[in-house]
């Protein structure tokens, strides 16, 4: 048997150490592995963390988009301007390969939508669900206590009755005998409703109802026979003369004004039939005037305000007074809000 | 002593001057009243009424003095000063100038017969509500009213006014048969009778007051008088009576209302409409959903749909699956 003297070592060391060699590449082999699972692992879960970032990071735009098309959908419906061509409230986008977004809207009647917006971000999705009510601004309200108020003393002789009862809406019949008690009036109407100076105005203008001329009202109250009912009518000449009110009640209650605060207003000899309150300066002379609401005169002392001698009829109702036009305009507001779900 | 005698001499006279100065000051003003009158000038004219005004009954002997032989203009200022005095010395004279040939004398006798003349008053004044003067039937009704009076006679007279051109005299009438006692027996009521017997001729001015006046006499006894007025040819009599229908939740009104809501008035279908959902009968939910089903016009569609959700809480729109589901369900 031949043997060299290394190979004869080697065989001698194997021979001395055989058990621990293996155990060597065994702890060396377990070691490997268990690095190579722990990066496997690690990888993983770094993966997975990093997936689940991006997914919540995703939802959360989608959330962010869902949100964002309900408040263009509302956006649509307070404009009446359709930004696609699918009817307003519905919104369509797919600017991005990965991201669109889709918002319908249901009419549920008087003033009510449902707007329904689901937003996709990536693979996740938000859908958020609301009930919209268009609603009118808050409407103007003062109601006194006494068919005329004045911001002076009248000069001259006041209504001699009617004055002190509230009446129904109709004019027709007495609710209840109201105290007289001396009222306090602001500066201004505008400030008798808590609105910003200019307020009434503008609310006329941007309802149609602002008139710079005479012949201009005149010919609107002529068209209908009555004065425009629901509204705040703003009357922006010195002298109303004659002030007619038409043949017949308006049947919503209106707000007119005809007042200057540098140059007090007259309305000569108003006359005709009206159901809401009539905001003015000077009034000479009312005759053959039915009026059901108020009248307020912001008429300084010694400008012949609110003067009576003829037949007028000038009957408080607080139940037209709480029923004046809103000088808003109308606005979306949501009632209910349903979290549609999301995916993943 | 001289002295003293001058001095109650100065005070005599002064005392003497003082009624004379306040006469003076009277005849100032009445005569300023009748230039302003005579001349035709209202604004001057009231503020001289004013002032006489102010003088209260010393005027009135003035305002009264040789007032036939005045002019119509005089006239009628002398006689509104006196109704604002409300002097009953100008009873005989507003009585007599009823009849006078001018319509403005008239309309101011009229109204100051009514101020002070009281139940005396009454016979002129039902006369003078046929005038042809519309002004004098104008103040005639207002004189009605200020009497107060409650006399049989005047509910035909007051029915007659609700179913005037003038929506004034309208307003009037509506307050005169307002105050006139119901009957313990409300189906034996003369106002709701002759009300009744109107009902036909009713408008679009006359309608809301008079049926408000009904719903507030007789409530739910006026059950016979709103079917009706469901049944009037005028649109806008139909729909007044619809809401005070529905004021009274009148359920023996649904069939009726039901029909009405498949009118091809839009304004009538809508008033129906909504008169179901105050009546708010339960039986009328599937009405209101096959009326849906088969509606077209958006507005009408809107009102049912807003009538159910009153009726329901149901959000459900125009969505006529989701109703019928929601019905299975129930």
């Amino acid at each position: 048997m031949h043997t060299t003297a290394a190979s004869n070592a080697g065989a001698a060391g194997r021979d001395r150490h055989p058990r621990h060699e293996r155990g060597a590449a065994l702890v060396t082999g377990l070691l490997l592995a268990t690095v190579l699972l722990g990066g496997v692992a690690g990888s993983y879960v770094l993966a997975s963390a990093f997936d689940a970032s991006a997914s919540r990071t995703a939802r959360s735009e989608a959330e962010r988009d869902a949100e964002a098309g309900i408040r263009v959908a509302i956006g649509e419906m307070h404009s009446g301007l359709d930004s696609g061509t699918d009817g307003l409230g519905n919104v369509t986008s797919a600017a991005a390969r990965d991201r669109s977004l889709l918002v319908r809207r249901t009419d549920l009647g008087g003033d009510l939508h449902r707007l329904v917006a689901t937003a996709s971000v990536k693979r996740a999705s938000k859908t958020v669900e609301v009930v919209v009510e268009k609603k009118r601004g808050p409407a103007l309200s003062w109601v006194p206590r006494a068919a005329i108020t004045t911001k002076s003393p009248p000069d001259r002789r006041a209504p001699p009755e009617d004055d002190a009862n509230d009446w129904n809406a109709a004019g027709t019949a007495i609710l209840m005998a109201a105290d007289k008690p001396a009222e306090s009036l602001p500066a201004s109407p505008d400030a008798l409703f808590g609105l910003p100076p200019g307020g009434l105005r503008a609310a006329a203008i941007a309802s149609g109802t602002y008139y710079a001329s005479q012949a201009l009202f005149e010919a609107a109250v002529r068209t209908k026979r009555e004065i425009p009912g629901g509204c705040i009518i703003y009357l922006d000449f010195e002298t109303w003369a004659p002030a007619d009110l038409g043949k017949t009640f308006n049947a919503v209650p209106s707000v007119i004004v005809h007042h200057d605060a540098s140059k007090p207003r007259t309305a000569v000899n108003p006359r005709g039939m009206f159901r809401g309150l009539l905001v003015c300066d000077s009034l000479v002379l009312a005759d053959e005037l039915m009026l059901v609401g108020g009248i307020v005169s912001f008429a300084p002392a010694g400008t012949g305000n609110a003067f009576w001698a003829g037949n007028a009829s000038v009957r408080l109702s607080s139940a037209v007074l709480r029923d004046l036009p809103s000088p808003r305009s109308s606005e979306f507001v949501r009632i209910q809000a349903t979290d549609g779900g999301a995916r993943p | 002593v001289s002295a003293s005698k001058t001095i109650a001499v100065l005070l005599a006279a002064m005392l003497a001057a003082t009624p004379s100065l306040g006469l003076n000051e009277v005849d100032d003003a009445v005569a300023r009243l009748l230039v302003a009158a005579r001349a035709g000038n209202d604004q001057n004219a009231a503020e001289a009424a004013s002032s006489v005004i102010g003088f209260g009954d010393s005027a009135v002997s003035k305002l009264l003095d040789g007032i036939s032989a005045r002019t119509p203009s005089e006239i009628a200022w002398s006689l509104r000063c006196l109704r604002a005095i409300r002097t009953s010395r100008a009873r005989d004279v507003a009585f007599a100038m009823c009849a006078h040939a001018y319509a403005s004398v008239r309309a101011e006798a009229a109204i100051l017969a009514g101020t002070i003349g009281g139940e005396a008053a009454v016979p002129l004044l039902i006369k003078a509500s046929a005038d042809r003067d519309a002004t004098v039937r104008r103040r005639a009704f207002d004189g009605l009213v200020q009497t107060g009076s409650v006399a049989p006679e005047l509910v035909a007279v007051a029915t007659q006014g609700i179913l005037d051109a003038d929506t004034w005299i309208v307003v009037d009438s509506v307050m005169i048969l307002d105050r006139i006692p119901a009957s313990p027996d409300i189906s034996g009521d003369r106002v709701l009778a002759a009300v009744s017997a109107a009902v036909g001729r009713l408008d679009d001015h006359n309608a809301a007051a008079t049926l408000d006046l009904v719903v507030r006499r007789a409530g739910i006894h006026s059950g016979p008088l709103l079917m009706k007025a469901l049944d009037a040819k005028k649109p806008a009599v139909v729909v007044e009576a619809l809401d005070a229908a529905a004021r009274l939740r009148l359920a023996s009104a649904v069939p009726k209302v039901s029909r009405l809501a498949k009118s091809s008035d839009r304004r009538l279908a809508k008033a129906a409409i909504d008169c179901l959902a105050r009546i708010n009968d339960s039986s009328t939910i599937g009405f209101l959903v096959d009326l849906l089903e088969g509606a077209k016009d958006a507005e009408l569609m809107d009102a049912i749909a807003v009538a159910l959700r009153k009726m329901t809480g149901q959000l459900f729109g125009t969505d006529v699956s989701g109703w019928r589901k929601w019905l299975a369900s129930r």
